[in-house]
């Protein structure tokens, strides 16, 4: 009988601690974890872009998009909407306590690509939330990439996550930030109002080929995000975007993350815009 | 490769050898139903062209088991299916399924679960004649070339045998008295009969080699939506296609205040509405024709990798079982021909 | 972690309203899970088991059957007032069950003085109804009966805090699963394709056709399918007929259209 010890098994979740955790809006909550096996958490890295699959052992395992950079290493950060089952358990755990994760998972976005150029990020909602990895990522590494402008839009004040942070970042001089929301509900809201695409009037000028676009949120913004961005002549391939699909693997067997023939797990979540056009049902 | 003779008279007692490499697995009936299995007697065996019910993936991804189990301490993996095992009677399509599902099983990372049990397991095909419905020379997997240990080639009096494997040259040996290297002219041509008799006995045939190109160009056709409204969702296409390899996963608690269960895996299908939904709710293909779209895409396009082939294998099963006559037959010529069947 | 003494087993009653009390037999009869379920939780009420039921509040209502009585009706509201989840539990409780096939007609009061003439009744008859026709549920378990696996990893996850896994796939999904021949295509009356799954192809393990009493599958092909069983000679009315067997309440809005 074959002996289980030698059996590689990329299924078997590992145990990580909840180092830290607190609310960034309503129903959403950001978790700082880290492996219980100390060396393996040193050890562990990845890319801005990649995702993580955790488990509470008895209510399943998702994808989760990872929040923190890997040029801050030892500790890793997600942004979780309080949505089903899984997260419902999740929002139960305390500081300290253990859940599961593997990975990381997925191609992340293609750095190397964009180095020396300028980068665009532009996130709605909860988009926001893997982008952030690659913001701290450029801005951790900041003199390996060109201007930084980081477009953000929430439907309403209430729904701006990361709001001391972010607000933070607009004291620093190497970084453009502007943020929106659909609906001022606050009265107290000191940034524009609009849709995110808005945002774009107030960009200065770029010059197209040696700048670089990151791309995430509802599937609705998808569109209009594009078309701006073609409008100042990003070419297609330097335009990134991060997909979310139902995963149960994330290592391209459950078949469930498919795109035409392409698993969204191991294929992306991060496609280029010239991608979209051949698979038509990307976006 | 090294291809020997048999007396057809061998045969009986050379499957019987087999039992000492693995228990024997193959064709056998059962409630009226072809099915894979375990095989007491080689005599149960069912080695003609007939078509399992469910297909021989059965006995690499299985139906239902459990990954794992938990508790307190995480996740221990459960390796149980794991035996010494010899199937015999594959087809040519079989094998090639099994080809096209290593392409996503054994892509590494490696699924532990179909590596354990594709290692252990012995393939020992057999020819086949054409069924009411075999489509595989449309889809080119009529014959095989790898992917078995040894491979028969029935030709009544006398069985060629292909040797695959030093496993296979291991059975071989066991029994070398039946078998003769001396394949002769005359052995030859009745290869070549056997052959051309068999090529004349295909009824069912369409053009997979331009269904990628009418795939692409057919994306936004209407023809979807006919095809659409008459799916039932039932999702028997892909439960009895050798290439589909979907599975769903879920978490069952034992009936216990502790933190102990088992992790179950389940072949799921892409005809299911909850196939691509996410919470939130989103359902990326709640529609009927999406689901639809996205098989066909699968069996007649493209699959897996950049540059991925078409998994159909053309074994007829989908044409057998859908009770509303939608398949790859039916798909093929409605958009080559841009008509819907009519009622 | 928390230990023996700090573990708090949540309060169970399981209840019976009209049925035939199948689901809880269930129950009793699934000997591999009984004593697993008596040592994890802690039941105040369920009369089949033990003539000694304690009427307070509850983690977790189990109710089976419809309600048919004005009686069943204040008997359900107590429940739900003192249960935080209430779960339905079978076709009855789910769909209305037979008794409820002619919902909608309007003819109850003719049928109710048909069968028992003019007499004074204990508690007033109400058309047999299901459960949420009255109260909120929680969640679903379906059946006739229910399906001891599904019913006790529903249970189990309970017990865990959390929900049951849902099941939206056909009664074909476990058909194929346990390599049936499709009924259909021997032209057989099935409801397999717009029934919901969980039951493990019972029927049509034994070669039976699948009579729906699992409810209606939310995503069947309705339309399709009443076609296709059409053509195998099926009157529309004897279709209609039959998926209401055990459709009840909840078949109508899909076969309104057709």
């Amino acid at each position: 009988m074959t002996k289980t010890q030698q059996i590689e098994n990329p299924y078997i979740p590992e145990p990580a601690r909840i180092v830290r955790h607190y609310d960034l809006v309503k129903d959403h909550r950001f978790f700082q974890v880290r492996h219980v096996d100390m060396k393996r958490a040193m050890s562990f890295t990845y890319n801005p872009g990649q995702f993580i699959m955790l488990s509470i052992p008895g209510l399943g395992e998702a994808p989760f998009s990872i929040s923190s950079t890997p040029s801050r290493p030892g500790i890793l950060e997600m942004g979780i909407r309080k949505v089903g089952k899984l997260t419902e358990a999740l929002f139960k755990k305390k500081d300290n306590d253990i859940i599961y994760i593997r990975g990381p998972y997925g191609n992340g976005f293609k750095i190397d690509q964009m180095r020396g150029k300028d980068i665009i990020i532009v996130a709605g909602g909860l988009g926001v939330i893997p982008l952030r990895s690659i913001l701290y990522y450029v801005l951790d590494n900041r003199d390996q990439f060109g201007r930084l402008f980081f477009l953000y839009g929430a439907k309403n004040p209430d729904e701006i996550l990361f709001k001391t942070e972010f607000f933070q970042l607009k004291n620093r001089v190497d970084i453009e930030c502007l943020y929106t929301v659909d609906v001022d509900t606050s009265g107290e809201w000191t940034e524009a109002v609009g849709v995110v695409t808005r945002l774009f009037e107030h960009l200065p000028e770029i010059d197209p080929s040696r700048s670089a676009a990151v791309v995430c949120g509802p599937p609705v913004m998808y569109k209009y995000v594009i078309q701006e961005l073609l409008k100042l002549k990003i070419p297609k391939n330097q335009i990134q975007m991060t997909l979310e699909r139902k995963m149960e693997c994330g290592v391209g067997k459950c078949g469930h993350c498919v795109l035409d023939h392409l698993y969204t797990c191991i294929d992306g979540p991060v496609f280029t815009y010239w991608d979209t056009l051949h698979f038509r049902e990307l976006i | 490769m090294r291809i020997l003779k048999m007396d057809s008279k061998y045969l009986k007692e050379f499957l019987e050898s087999l039992r000492m490499f693995g228990k024997l697995y193959g064709p056998i009936w059962k409630r009226d139903v072809l099915t894979h299995d375990h095989v007491e007697n080689v005599d149960d065996l069912v080695l003609d062209g007939e078509h399992t019910l469910i297909p021989v993936k059965k006995l690499f991804h299985p139906k239902r088991f459990n990954t794992m189990r938990f508790n307190e301490e995480g996740f221990t993996p459960n390796y149980s299916m794991f035996e010494k095992r010899v199937l015999i009677g594959a087809h040519p399509c079989d094998i090639h399924s099994l080809l096209r599902l290593d392409e996503v099983f054994l892509t590494d990372p490696a699924d532990p679960y179909y590596k354990g049990l594709r290692e252990n397991t012995a393939i020992i095909g057999f020819s086949c004649l054409p069924t009411e419905n075999s489509l595989c020379r449309s889809t080119g997997t009529d014959i095989v070339e790898s992917g078995f240990d040894l491979f028969f080639v029935d030709l009544e009096d006398i069985y060629l045998v292909w040797v695959g494997s030093s496993l296979g040259h291991d059975m071989i040996l066991e029994k070398e008295e039946f078998f003769d290297e001396n394949v002769t002219h005359a052995d030859i041509q009745k290869y070549i009969q056997w052959r051309e008799m068999r090529n004349d006995m295909f009824k069912k045939s369409f053009n997979f080699r331009d269904m990628p190109d009418i795939m692409e160009l057919s994306y936004n056709s209407e023809i979807w939506d006919y095809f659409a409204e008459k799916c039932l969702s039932c999702g028997s296409c892909t439960m009895v296609c050798p290439t589909c390899n979907c599975y769903t996963l879920t978490d069952v608690f034992d009936v216990t205040n502790k933190t102990e269960g088992r992790r179950e895996r389940v072949w799921d299908s892409c005809m299911f509405v909850d196939y691509s939904l996410v919470a939130g709710p989103h359902n990326f293909r709640g529609k009927r024709a999406d689901r639809l779209k996205l098989w066909y895409t699968h069996k007649l396009k493209a699959f897996g990798g950049e540059y991925g082939r078409p998994a159909c294998i053309g074994c007829g099963r989908c044409v057998d079982t859908c009770p509303v006559d939608i398949n790859v037959l039916t798909i093929a010529e409605a958009f080559t021909s841009c008509e819907v069947p009519a009622k | 972690m928390a230990n023996e003494q700090q573990i708090i087993k949540p309060k169970i009653g399981i209840y019976g309203l009209t049925g035939c009390a199948g689901d809880q037999l269930v129950i009793i009869h699934t000997e591999d899970e009984i004593l697993n379920l008596f040592n994890s939780v802690d039941i105040k009420s369920f009369v089949m088991a033990s003539s000694n039921p304690e009427e307070g509040e509850l983690d977790v209502a189990f109710v089976e059957g419809s309600v048919s009585t004005e009686e069943e009706l204040h008997h359900l509201k107590d429940i739900r007032k003192r249960a935080k989840i209430l779960v339905a539990m079978g076709n009855c409780a789910l769909c209305g069950g037979p008794q409820a096939m002619y919902t909608g007609d309007g003819t109850f009061d003719t049928r109710v003085k048909q069968v028992y003439g003019d007499v004074d009744f204990l508690t007033k008859p109400l058309e047999g109804a299901p459960v949420d026709a009255y109260v909120e549920v929680d969640y679903y378990v379906p059946g006739c009966p229910v399906d001891a696996k599904q019913l006790f990893a529903a249970i189990a996850r309970l017990i865990h805090g959390s929900s049951p896994e849902p099941y939206p796939h056909p009664v074909c999904h476990e058909c194929k699963l346990n390599e049936n021949k499709c009924l259909l295509l021997d032209k057989k009356f099935c409801l397999g394709p717009v029934t919901a799954g969980g039951c493990n192809s019972a029927c049509p393990n034994h070669g039976l056709p699948c009579v729906g009493c699992w409810g209606p599958n939310p995503d069947g092909n309705f339309k399709e399918h009443f076609e296709l069983l059409q053509s195998f000679g099926m009157t529309k009315e004897d279709i209609v007929r039959r998926i209401r067997n055990f459709g009840g309440h909840k078949i109508l809005e899909y076969i309104k259209d057709l």
